[in-house]
């Protein structure tokens, strides 16, 4: 991270099921088909961030890896070193040549998720990824809500160049997409990744690009891209690819390349200003008008 | 047989900086038969880092977690008879668990300062602090950014080397060289802009007692061969001392280490292992793994010359302190030719060559795997055991090989091959003595005297001659306990530790699977 | 259960004088301790349960530490501890099934009575669910187990001494009192003469016809949980008083604090309150013939004894036993007690700071150890009491240094030479005079 060679580092955070890994595998097709090496790296021990770029075929997380070779017996020359581990043990090559990293992690209500981010992208550049493959362009795909310090790693110095929360216009997101920059805003001031902006997923009961924005903007940001609620996402998913693999040509596709091409290129980043409990409250309220509103308007009771 | 007496005090006093550590080698050897490191137990990450700033006489560590990780740490394992006495932390409780504990970081590292006014601060962090994801190198750059402490920082959390053991020792040893002295220096330039002691290198020991004089006829043959002595560290090392660590052009080491090989990377310092496992990778060549004895210290002393290119110079010195050697144990060694030895495979003990120095036959090897089968697999539990066999072979002997025998297997065996001394780990010395068989505690002269030299045989020889001398039979009083029949040095209630350890470590791997509400393990 | 209020992260300085004897708190944040952490506290107090089993729950350093701190004792034959295994993995994944194999290894390994289950900090910060495994291995095992929570930060050593007693009262089942007889409570029998000690305390005990019902802890299973058949309940220096307090409630058992029986003065002291309480009449004639022992004994190196006097020594140890041996010193030896630091407090600790006999010149409270160093640098002692930690501080010095606190582990104790009662007495003077005229300065 601290080489040369300029290695565009993006992290995306987000409400759990908000489409962060439909964003982040689209946009790494995006980047391979532009031929940029890239790697997409995920934190989520579900391990599923990288699912449509590899067809759904399983790889071993980062953190079974390690778990194995912990409790596997040496031979004689590991005596010292203990068993390392080899990149391609960790590193599957995707769609167009994507690297996929999956960082694992225990099941639900056991074990320490936050720790398991920590030791894997400690591992990661301890084997010095980043230069291995010589890549352009590395995306964080991180877990719903920062609930501890361990899934603010990516947030820390010299890891993404930028952080970029994904919402759609429901209270929930933006509350979490509130917290998250609660999360940057903390580590801005040791010159951690800050704000790049905020992409609008459309989602939900409704569409409400304004709301999105104005939110946004409260917190010192834009929104860097939107992209539709749009049926072709769902079917690409159900076959585990991206929509610049299974439907190139689509107008979905397009949004995907222009979303790509925007965060690529973002230069401007911010310290985002979370919003207070008052303020959260009165954009809840403005949420909630506006539910009722579409309601009233489609005609359903 | 003057001479014989000069050795002999020699032996026994070792001076060494002026300060007599001879005194403390019956206290290190008392406690050096605590079955731990592996057996019973292992130690953690923090032991092996405050080994190191511990090590290092104007640095002071900072435990970053609850008072237990600092009050139980300074009884170390690596160094049980002689506590650690400063180990401040930052006391964190569950406050600090939940809220994280950056403050208090920050605000310990001004305080220990203060107090101690240390060159160095290793902060050393734990469990709780690992677990809760505190940003120690944040809270380090900005609470020197402050000001208030001027002094060098850095932390280590066992991270940073992966497995390499001992990991929280070469963990910390990593982290002053990626932290410290590395420290704003740009990458690619380092190289220009050190001062470099030409043809010099840096001696690295193990910081326990004793550890600067092994390494005192290393330094004087390397010194002779025109090779300077850049720095000897751990022995009474200061912060100025590891800062001219980068300025050898070859740091030595007893194994291969992590922090060894960022040397090389990040300023040009090669390295050269003692105990060559990287190479034994590619030649799989047994005498890798027999650096000790005129043979062996020949080969390590011609390969460290090697990579300076001072092939030439050192020839000539080698040959005339071998032949040197040679003759005085000629001497020495009269009444010991051709008796014979049995001994304890592995890796560690008295070497084939070395025995071979002093004139004496292998001839029986007894080979232990229960320690080993749990980190081990079988095929390097073999390969271990082949190199033993292969090695004694070479150097003319034939023993006979037992694994994993009972007492009375090895009783047995060591009265029809006619042994004479058996070299014995210090804590199964009564088993023979009490059957009439003299020992010779391996364990100990690995401790206190093995170290690359020649003069090494020639203590050594002086040692079994003594050893031959002991009382034939003896009645301990430790024969009256009852010992496990497999680890025999072991009373049976640490022998079932042992194997639980063993078992449970590499067993099952963590998960739990609920069937019929009955937790059972995968 | 007892919470101790954490200490917030600015730092506290608590300096007060009481009459001519200052006391003072740490004056910092950093601590380099003089105490061990819940863990170690909870792990003495059951390894004197002769036929349980501890189950460190933790990584691997924890039980390393906990098993070397046993092991340099004078217990090397009765270890009794056991690791859960704990990998770094696990520190991701959890580590409930090691848990489980390591209960059922010990079960069949040891067949023990009762099975412990220490949970520290790393299981505990991320959720191990150890009461789950616990439930889930009872129906398995037929021995006795349950689980403390122990990580480092939830407390000092003797609140984990504390707990763990206050959760072995759980077992005990009420039973016919028996008149005179008596359990101990408060002793640690990895305490470096609490063998010899015991045997004494039990001898004291039996001269006023009294007996050993339980001893907490130095008893099986079986015989704690019939702790409830003694009539009174001895709290040694006040160490284990929540669980007396709890038997008191439960069994209507009553309690006598009683100090620990360091001299002549403490042990009569100590006969006195126990048959009081009993409603006993003491047996002045043992006590006389052990009188007349002493005083036998301290006239064949009274010329020592005298050259000794009012010399000044500092005394570092953990409450329950520092305040009464610096009484004894102070009292009876007539040392000037300059120091006396208590490296681990206990309930009645606060109590103590109140009153004033005068028997010590600064009182310190788990000082930080720098501070305590210098604090006895300054003061100018010439021999410290202490444990093994204060070694070094004595070497500098070129001190004597006298090991009696715990814990000792460059010191063994396998004869019956008690530092307790009055035998005690005659041995704490002979090796005290000792330490000061065997002591070898080069100047």
């Amino acid at each position: 991270m601290d080489k040369e060679k300029k290695i565009r580092q993006i992290a995306f955070y987000g409400k759990g099921g908000i489409g962060k890994s439909t964003i982040s595998s689209n946009l790494a097709a995006v980047y391979a088909e532009r031929g940029l090496n890239t790697m997409v790296v995920g934190c989520d021990p579900k391990a599923d961030c990288t699912r449509n770029l590899r067809g759904d075929v399983d790889i071993p997380t980062v953190l079974d890896v390690l778990r194995e070779k912990g409790v596997a017996k040496l031979g004689l020359t590991e005596l010292v070193g203990g068993k390392q581990v080899d990149m391609d043990e960790i590193v599957y090559k995707g769609y167009k040549g994507v690297l996929c990293v999956e960082a694992g992690g225990p099941e639900p209500a056991v074990g320490c998720a936050g720790r398991g981010v920590i030791v894997v992208v400690d591992l990661l550049k301890r084997l010095g990824l980043y230069d291995e493959f010589d890549l352009d362009v590395i995306i964080y795909d991180v877990l719903g809500d920062i609930v501890c310090g361990g899934f603010g790693l990516p947030l820390r110095k010299g890891l993404a160049d930028d952080v970029f929360i994904v919402t759609s216009a429901d209270y929930l997101s933006i509350y979490a997409a509130n917290n998250i920059s609660k999360g940057i805003y903390r580590h801005a001031s040791r010159e951690g990744s800050p704000l790049g902006g905020i992409v609008y997923n459309v989602r939900g009961a409704i569409d409400d690009f304004a709301l999105v924005e104005e939110f946004a903007q409260s917190v010192g940001s834009k929104v860097i891209g939107a992209i539709p609620n749009d049926t072709s996402i769902m079917e690409c998913e159900i076959y585990a690819k991206t929509a610049i693999e299974y439907k190139p040509d689509s107008e979905i596709a397009d949004m995907f390349r222009n979303l790509a091409t925007a965060i690529f290129e973002n230069k401007d980043t911010v310290s985002p200003t979370p919003l207070s409990k008052e303020e959260l409250a009165k954009l809840a309220q403005r949420i909630r008008q506006k539910t009722r509103e579409e309601h009233l308007i489609g005609g359903s009771a | 047989m003057m001479y014989e007496q000069e050795q002999k005090m020699e032996i026994g006093s070792k001076k060494g900086n002026g300060k007599n550590v001879g005194f403390l080698r019956p206290l290190i050897s008392a406690y050096s038969t605590l079955p731990l490191h592996g057996i019973t137990a292992i130690p953690g990450k923090i032991s092996g880092a405050l080994m190191v700033a511990n090590s290092i006489e104007d640095a002071v560590p900072l435990i970053h977690g609850p008072i237990g990780c600092a009050f139980q740490r300074k009884i170390n394992p690596f160094r049980p008879y002689l506590p650690f006495y400063e180990t401040p932390c930052t006391d964190m409780n569950d406050l600090e668990v939940i809220y994280g504990g950056e403050d208090k970081l920050s605000l310990g590292i001004k305080e220990t300062y203060e107090k101690y006014h240390p060159n160095l601060i290793v902060v050393i962090t734990t469990c709780a602090s690992d677990l809760i994801g505190d940003d120690f190198k944040s809270v380090i750059e900005e609470t020197k950014a402050k000001g208030d402490v001027d002094c060098d920082i850095v932390y280590a959390t066992g991270d940073f080397v992966g497995k390499t053991k001992p990991v929280g020792y070469q963990d910390a040893l990593y982290a002053i060289v990626d932290q410290m002295l590395c420290n704003g220096i740009g990458i690619g330039q380092e190289k220009e802009e050190i001062d470099k002691n030409e043809n010099s290198v840096n001696l690295i020991t193990f910081p326990i007692h004793g550890a600067g004089l092994k390494v005192a006829e290393m330094a004087s043959v390397l010194s002779e061969m025109g090779i300077k002595i850049n720095k000897i560290c751990f022995n009474h090392t200061t912060v100025k001392d590891l800062y001219e660590l980068p300025k050898a052009d070859l740091t030595i080491t007893d194994y291969p280490m992590a922090w060894a090989r960022l040397m090389k990377e990040r300023f040009g310092v090669d390295h050269y292992e003692i105990l060559a496992f990287d190479r034994y990778k590619e030649t799989r060549d047994p005498e890798l793994f027999s650096p000790y004895g005129i043979e062996g210290s020949t080969r390590i002393f011609m390969e460290i010359a090697q990579q300076l290119g001072k092939e030439g110079e050192a020839e000539e010195v080698i040959a005339r302190r071998k032949e040197n050697a040679i003759e005085r144990l000629s001497k020495v060694k009269k009444g010991l030719e051709d008796k014979k030895v049995a001994c304890m495979g592995g890796i560690h003990g008295i070497g084939m060559s070395m025995l071979s120095d002093v004139g004496m036959k292998a001839s029986v090897i007894i080979y232990k795997t229960q320690a080993l089968e749990s980190r081990l697999t079988s095929d390097a539990i073999n390969e271990m055991l082949d190199i033993n066999v292969g090695l004694a072979r070479k150097y003319g002997s034939d023993p006979e090989v037992l694994v994993n025998p009972t007492i009375e297997e090895e009783i047995k065996a060591i009265k029809k091959t006619g042994t004479d001394l058996v070299l014995s780990m210090g804590a199964s010395a009564h088993k023979y003595n009490k059957e009439g068989i003299r020992t010779f505690d391996s364990m100990r002269f690995t401790l206190h005297h093995q170290r690359i030299g020649f003069g090494t045989p020639i203590e050594l020889a002086i040692l079994l001659k003594e050893a031959l001398k002991k009382p034939q039979r003896r009645n301990p009083l430790l024969s009256m306990l009852e010992y496990d029949s497999y680890r025999n040095n072991l009373i049976p209630e640490w022998a079932v530790l042992a194997d639980m350890f063993a078992t449970i470590r590499e067993g099952a791997t963590g998960d739990m699977v609920m069937s019929e509400n009955v937790y059972t393990t995968t | 259960m007892t919470w101790l209020c954490p200490r917030m992260c600015t730092p506290q300085h608590r300096y007060r004088k009481m009459s001519d004897t200052e006391v003072k708190t740490r004056e910092g944040l950093t601590y380099d301790p003089t105490q061990d952490c819940k863990l170690v506290g909870a792990a003495r107090a059951l390894a004197g349960i002769k036929d349980s089993i501890t189950i460190v729950h933790a990584r691997p350093g924890c039980h390393c530490g906990v098993l070397l701190l046993r092991a340099l004792g004078s217990n090397q034959n009765d270890i009794r501890i056991v690791g859960s295994g704990f990998r770094a993995q696990d520190m991701v994944y959890g580590a409930e099934g090691r848990l489980a194999a390591s209960i059922k290894l010990s079960y069949n390994n040891f067949k023990p009575s009762l099975i412990a289950v220490l949970n520290c900090s790393a299981p505990a910060i991320m959720g191990d669910d150890v009461e789950g495994v616990v439930q889930a291995m009872k129906r398995e095992i037929p021995a006795e187990i349950f689980s403390l929570s122990t990580g480092g930060y939830e407390g000092p050593a003797w609140i984990g001494y504390e707990e763990a007693l206050s959760e072995l009262t759980r077992y005990m089942v009420p039973g016919e009192t028996e008149s005179d007889k008596v359990n101990l409570i408060g002793f640690k029998q990895d305490d470096i003469k609490s063998s010899a000690d015991l045997l004494e305390i039990e001898r004291m005990l039996n001269s006023q016809g009294i007996t050993l019902n339980a001893v907490l802890t130095n008893s099986s299973f079986g015989e704690l949980k019939k702790a409830p058949k003694a009539s009174l309940n001895i709290v040694l220096g006040g160490d284990g008083l929540e669980s007396a307090k709890i038997m008191h409630e439960k069994f209507d058992m009553p309690y006598v604090i009683t100090p620990y029986p360091f001299g002549l003065n403490n042990s009569i002291d100590f006969l006195e309150s126990v048959t009081k309480s009993l409603s006993k009449e003491v047996n002045e004639e043992f006590i006389a013939i052990e009188k007349n022992r002493i005083k036998e004994r301290i006239e064949r190196i009274f010329l020592f004894l005298q050259g000794i006097y009012d010399m000044s020594v500092a005394v570092v140890g953990d409450a329950g036993r520092a305040f009464d041996l610096a009484k004894f010193l102070s009292d009876e030896l007539c040392l000037n007690v300059k120091v006396l630091a208590i490296t681990s407090r206990n309930h009645i600790s606060l109590d103590k700071t109140k009153t004033n006999d005068g028997y010590f010149e600064t009182l310190l409270i788990e000082p930080d150890r720098f501070e305590m160093n210098e604090e006895i640098k300054t003061k100018g002692v010439e021999m410290i009491f202490g444990s093994s930690m204060e070694k070094k501080l004595a070497w500098e010095l070129g001190l004597p240094l006298f090991r009696i606190f715990y814990p000792v582990i460059d010191e063994v104790s396998i004869s019956d030479a008690p530092y307790a009662g009055f035998t005690g007495t005659t041995h704490l003077t002979e090796k005290i005079i000792n330490s000061v005229i065997n002591n070898y300065i080069e100047v």
